[in-house]
């Protein structure tokens, strides 16, 4: 299982894949107005996520989710369910 | 924050396309010549964008059924099935449908996207789970909100990527309901049916298959993409619509399900909105004929499709990858697309914009649907306007 810190750092490697200047990540990073990502590019973001983490993401946890750090606990409590 | 401030996107967006001088997305048609013609800002246009894919819509037996319904039934039913009453006509075309199909029941709800509504939301709850194609039409996603079911998304048209997300529930993939489209309407792409009747054999699970832009298309008897790849015996409920190749508006579910009954009780679409008016389940029914016995149609509509895509094809567009009757013509920058739309629509083309997110590529495109009813010279027309017009696209910048 991933710690909390090594998934923020998978977040931070895929949004470099879709935005080469994209700023450094911090929690507070909004995903959608902090970075310019439509929300269809943060669900594929999601899937490559899934993949490293061999975990599905059900899209009703990310309803709550706008930020880098909410994104990285989503994932954290969703790989915790899943083992 | 105001109740309005929430629309401010929509606003600048709007004004955005107002200032190419005309809304993409409220194109009013003056006057409809004919499945393939209308009078479009007091000009001669031939649609190419309304998947009116078999052309019924003015057939004249469908037409002599509507009025003959307006007149004996009236202009509406007034009310809901559940609570008002069905009339005798709805549960003829329930079986004439599920007759069609080769199936135990049908139900009528009365649009597609309520088909879809209606369905989900009265098969699966809080603690069900959906996987769904990641390109399915926005109906299934409402669906799937309004339910409160978990949803899984898997990569489009991949059934190695649902497979995975199978591995991964373990024990509850039994129960999941996997959720597909015959033939997606954006690209026109079809789905890979038989693979994932495969990964459900493998891990359980039920199929339900959306055939809005697939039914009267495909198959030997026009009953869709799973007609087409012999998997109908293992998917188990087919939701079409009757607004495309049927030419009316509405929408049902097939299935061998004894329980498909059940779900008339327990969906909120179908109980709590007004059924289909007579005249749409009279012309309905004719149309529904038609496509069965529609062989011809259907390869007169394959072949259009043929002639467009080649044609697109050999002046260098970039189009949709099958050759379907959904052509999509993929235009880098939102500013060229809109500009080749317009100047298309002023030189006598109907077809639809399509703007990121709302498109799979990401990049804006227009997307042509054809008819069985249009003719070699209009889409030959259809072609030439494009070839008329890519000089002054090619001279807008990408970034413009």
């Amino acid at each position: 299982m991933k710690s909390r810190q090594d998934i923020f750092n998978l977040i931070e490697s895929e949004i470099k894949n879709l935005k080469d200047d994209a700023p450094a990540l911090s929690d507070d990073t909004d995903l959608t107005s902090g970075l310019g990502l439509d929300s269809v590019q943060v669900l594929e973001m999601c899937m490559e996520l899934e993949d490293h983490l061999d975990i599905s993401i059900p899209i009703n946890r990310l309803g709550e989710v706008r930020t880098a750090g909410q994104l990285a606990d989503a994932l954290v409590a969703i790989q915790q369910d899943a083992s | 924050m105001s109740l309005f401030d929430k629309l401010d996107g929509i606003r600048q967006a709007r004004a955005m396309l107002e200032t190419v001088g005309i809304d993409p997305f409220g194109v009013a048609m003056e006057k409809i010549l004919s499945p393939t013609e209308a009078i479009i800002h007091g000009r001669h246009t031939i649609l190419a964008g309304t998947n009116n894919y078999l052309g019924l819509t003015f057939s004249q037996d469908a037409l002599d059924a509507a009025h003959k319904a307006l007149d004996e039934q009236g202009t509406g039913t007034t009310g809901s099935r559940m609570a008002n009453g069905s009339f005798s006509t709805h549960r003829c075309l329930e079986q004439e449908l599920a007759s069609f199909y080769g199936v135990r029941d049908c139900i009528v709800f009365s649009t597609g996207y309520l088909a879809n509504l209606g369905m989900i939301t009265g098969l699966t709850g809080a603690n069900d789970i959906v996987l769904l194609d990641a390109d399915c039409h926005a109906s299934i996603y409402d669906a799937c909100r309004m339910a409160g079911c978990e949803v899984v998304r898997f990569r489009h048209n991949d059934a190695n990527d649902l497979a995975k997300r199978m591995r991964r529930l373990g024990e509850r993939a039994k129960e999941a309901l996997i959720i597909v489209e015959g033939l997606y309407s954006m690209l026109g792409d079809k789905a890979p049916l038989q693979e994932y009747v495969e990964v459900k054999r493998q891990y359980g699970g039920y199929l339900m298959v959306d055939e809005a832009h697939s039914l009267g298309i495909y198959g030997e008897r026009g009953r869709g993409v799973c007609e087409e790849a012999d998997c109908e015996d293992d998917v188990d409920f087919i939701v079409g619509t009757f607004s495309k190749s049927l030419g009316a508006t509405g929408g049902f579910c097939v299935s061998n399900r004894p329980e498909l009954d059940l779900v008339r009780y327990a969906a909120r679409p179908y109980i709590f909105t007004a059924s289909p008016p007579p005249s749409v389940i009279a012309s309905t029914r004719i149309t529904l004929q038609k496509l069965a016995e529609g062989q011809a149609l259907r390869q007169q509509l394959h072949d259009n499709a043929q002639r467009l895509y080649s044609g697109l094809a050999d002046l260098g567009l970039a189009i949709s990858p099958e050759v379907s009757p959904v052509v999509a013509v993929n235009i880098e920058g939102k500013a060229r697309a809109l500009t080749f739309w317009k100047l298309l629509l002023e030189h006598g083309v109907y077809c639809n914009l399509v703007l990121p997110p709302a498109t799979p590529t990401g990049v804006p495109l227009l997307r042509l649907s054809l008819s069985a009813a249009h003719s070699s010279e209009q889409i030959d027309q259809i072609i030439d306007t494009f070839r008329q017009l890519q000089a002054q696209l090619d001279a807008i910048p990408v970034d413009a």
